[in-house]
């Protein structure tokens, strides 16, 4: 393909915000972005969701890493709420731990139990060449219909109305740092984790070997790597990371598991780490973008009754420009 | 309910619903089976069926004729694919992320436009009158089957006998076939390899929104926010497994049609067993079958 000229981009990007401003849609957009950030109350917000984000897109960057796409985060987000509320509501009571311990062997735990959910995909993919893009995507449908039965059968509680758990105990719940605003221990978890992320990947010997596996699985596989191992590696700790999501969804936000659990976290993650490419770091300011793209969105459908679904229109066509981009400057 | 009357009524009842249920999967696999013929992938096929699904039940609300909104379902499809082609073929972007970043997109279009345009929509979809085929009815055991079904059904046989005749009897199949199994071979031979992929793929994606058109117009009769969930995706696996061949795409494409009618009917023959619990089984098995298959067959074929 011959290389696009530099000035046809920019003609094009030119014209299409200039359609853009025709139809309305720039004003819009400022009105997200004016929501989103430039106010307390709005920034507080995009924070706060902005570390969700996070922690679910070091999901799908983890596993993207080897060159897998874990596209069951929605899924394994729920399988970590429904785990992270057993926990809280039945053996919280039969374990005599302090409220932070507890959350922290159940931190553990959950991230193990999702983790081994991830591994057996990746298994399927290493042992059998099982595509894990239909794998995961179907477990997503697989683990929403099997919470929902806990939801309206064994897990309901019995004085509720609605199809919801019991609340898990007060002293579960996390506090939020500053009155106003509802940021709390959340972010401090998905810098740790960020970070953690990092240094493994960057700073470590097997980290660094995630990326040859991705560059070219033959040739590792030939001298000697062992590549289903890295893809089950690669899917255990991307898996854990979107169980963890999952669970602090349920102790700092929701405190009960309700039916209403397809979130919609997968489709942005998705985009969040196809845009992060190779640096691990990217995750922080596009989830920051990401979570005030969603957050205004959202503000401007109840003000204005745009559909905030024009935030995944947006960010659909943020990967398509990245991704014409790239090809661009490699060439052919 | 639970005795042999009630399993005799599940399977005969079941039968009918089968038929309906797979036809928008079959249209869905064919489009996809022709795509991966000549040796691409198109992840968005997800994508291209909910636009179908939404755009084709819009025209039928509007313009209260069920031909035109099939037209329009194909010509959406026909507009998806030129997107798409324009990613995977001309810029040849990496072939995954794009995919599903058009999921997202048509995700994103079709609930703006669902609640911005089709809230603000009244009347119902066109219905669509049932054709009675005397000897089909007269079969043994499964006259029954065919003797409530309409246009689409024979219009779905059309379709599989006609990529049968186009794959394995025409010229244009046959170059498609090279392409798939060797780009540059065909390329030195003199085949425009570039358009042929794009007809090919604007063929397969105007198939794969009638597919959706036939789920919201014919089998629902509603819209429902992303009302597809999963079954393009089902489509893609069906291809997988069926090893690219259409008799085995048409086998998995009833199975699977047989799978969802049981269960939709296990649901009221059964109310005490949790529906949910019954949703699950055609992902479920989706995934059975697929390690069941995979294990033989590479899946995708380098491009």
């Amino acid at each position: 393909m011959a290389k696009l000229k530099p000035i046809t981009i920019v003609i094009a990007a030119l014209a299409v915000i200039i359609a853009c401003q025709f139809v309305g849609v720039n004003r819009v957009m400022w009105l997200i972005f004016s929501r989103a950030f430039l106010s307390r109350a709005g920034l507080g917000e995009t924070i706060y969701q902005a570390a969700f984000l996070a922690m679910s897109s070091l999901s799908v960057f983890l596993a993207l890493r080897t060159g897998l796409w874990n596209l069951g985060v929605d899924g394994q987000i729920i399988v970590g709420l429904v785990l992270a509320g057993l926990g809280c509501i039945y053996l919280y009571p039969l374990l005599p731990l302090p409220s932070p311990l507890f959350l922290l062997v159940l931190l553990v735990l959950v991230f193990g139990l999702t983790g081994s959910i991830g591994m057996l995909f990746a298994w399927l993919k290493g042992r059998f060449m099982v595509s894990e893009i239909i794998v995961t995507i179907m477990s997503n449908y697989m683990f929403y219909y099997f919470a929902l039965f806990l939801v309206y059968g064994p897990l309901r509680a019995e004085s509720s109305y609605l199809p919801q758990s019991a609340l898990i105990p007060q002293e579960l719940r996390l506090k939020p740092f500053f009155a106003g605003m509802r940021v709390d221990a959340t972010l401090l978890l998905a810098v740790c984790m960020i970070l953690a992320g990092y240094f493994f990947l960057e700073k470590t010997a097997m980290g660094y070997s995630l990326l040859f596996v991705r560059e070219n699985p033959l040739a590792c596989a030939y001298s000697g790597l062992h590549v289903g191992r890295r893809y089950m590696l690669s899917f255990f700790l991307s898996s854990g990371c979107a169980g963890i999501t999952g669970m602090w969804l349920l102790v700092s936000n929701f405190h009960r598991i309700t039916d209403s659990l397809m979130l919609g976290y997968g489709f942005t993650s998705v985009v969040i780490a196809i845009l992060c490419a190779r640096s691990i770091l990217l995750l922080v300011p596009l989830s920051v973008l990401f979570a005030g793209v969603m957050y205004g969105a959202g503000v401007v459908e109840r003000a204005y009754a745009v559909p905030s679904a024009i935030a995944f229109i947006l960010q659909a066509v943020i990967v398509f420009i990245i991704l014409i981009g790239k090809r661009c400057r490699h060439g052919r | 309910m639970a005795g042999d009357a009630g399993v005799l009524q599940l399977l005969s009842g079941s039968g009918a619903a089968m038929v309906r249920m797979s036809l928008p999967l079959l249209w869905a696999a064919s489009g996809e089976l022709m795509v991966e013929k000549c040796g691409m992938l198109n992840v968005g096929i997800e994508g291209v069926m909910l636009l179908g699904a939404f755009w084709g039940y819009v025209a039928g609300v509007y313009f209260h004729s069920i031909g035109l909104a099939f037209c329009v379902a194909a010509l959406i499809g026909l507009a998806a694919g030129c997107l798409l082609g324009l990613l995977y073929i001309t810029l040849r972007v990496d072939t995954i992320a794009a995919g599903i970043a058009f999921n997202i997109f048509a995700f994103g279009i079709t609930e703006y436009f669902f609640k911005s345009l089709l809230a603000r929509m009244a009347g119902d979809p066109p219905q669509i009158g049932v054709w009675q085929v005397p000897f089909l009815r007269r079969l043994p055991l499964v006259g029954e089957w065919f003797a409530e079904q309409n246009g689409c059904l024979y219009a779905t046989c059309a379709l599989l006998l006609l990529l049968y005749a186009l794959l394995y009897h025409t010229q244009f199949g046959l170059k498609l076939r090279v392409i798939g199994d060797n780009p540059l071979a065909a390329e030195s031979a003199g085949i425009p390899v570039r358009s042929l992929r794009y007809v090919c793929l604007m063929l397969s994606t105007a198939a794969v929104a009638v597919g959706g058109a036939i789920l919201s117009l014919v089998n629902v009769s509603a819209y429902t926010s992303n009302m597809t969930s999963g079954r393009g995706f089902i489509a893609l696996a069906l291809v997988i497994f069926g090893c690219r061949r259409i008799r085995y795409v048409l086998c998995g494409g009833v199975m699977f049609g047989l799978l969802e009618a049981f269960q939709l009917r296990l649901q009221v023959l059964y109310p005490h067993v949790p529906y949910q619990l019954l949703s699950m089984l055609p992902y479920a098995i989706t995934i059975g079958v697929l390690v069941l298959v995979s294990g033989k067959h590479r899946t995708y074929s380098s491009s």
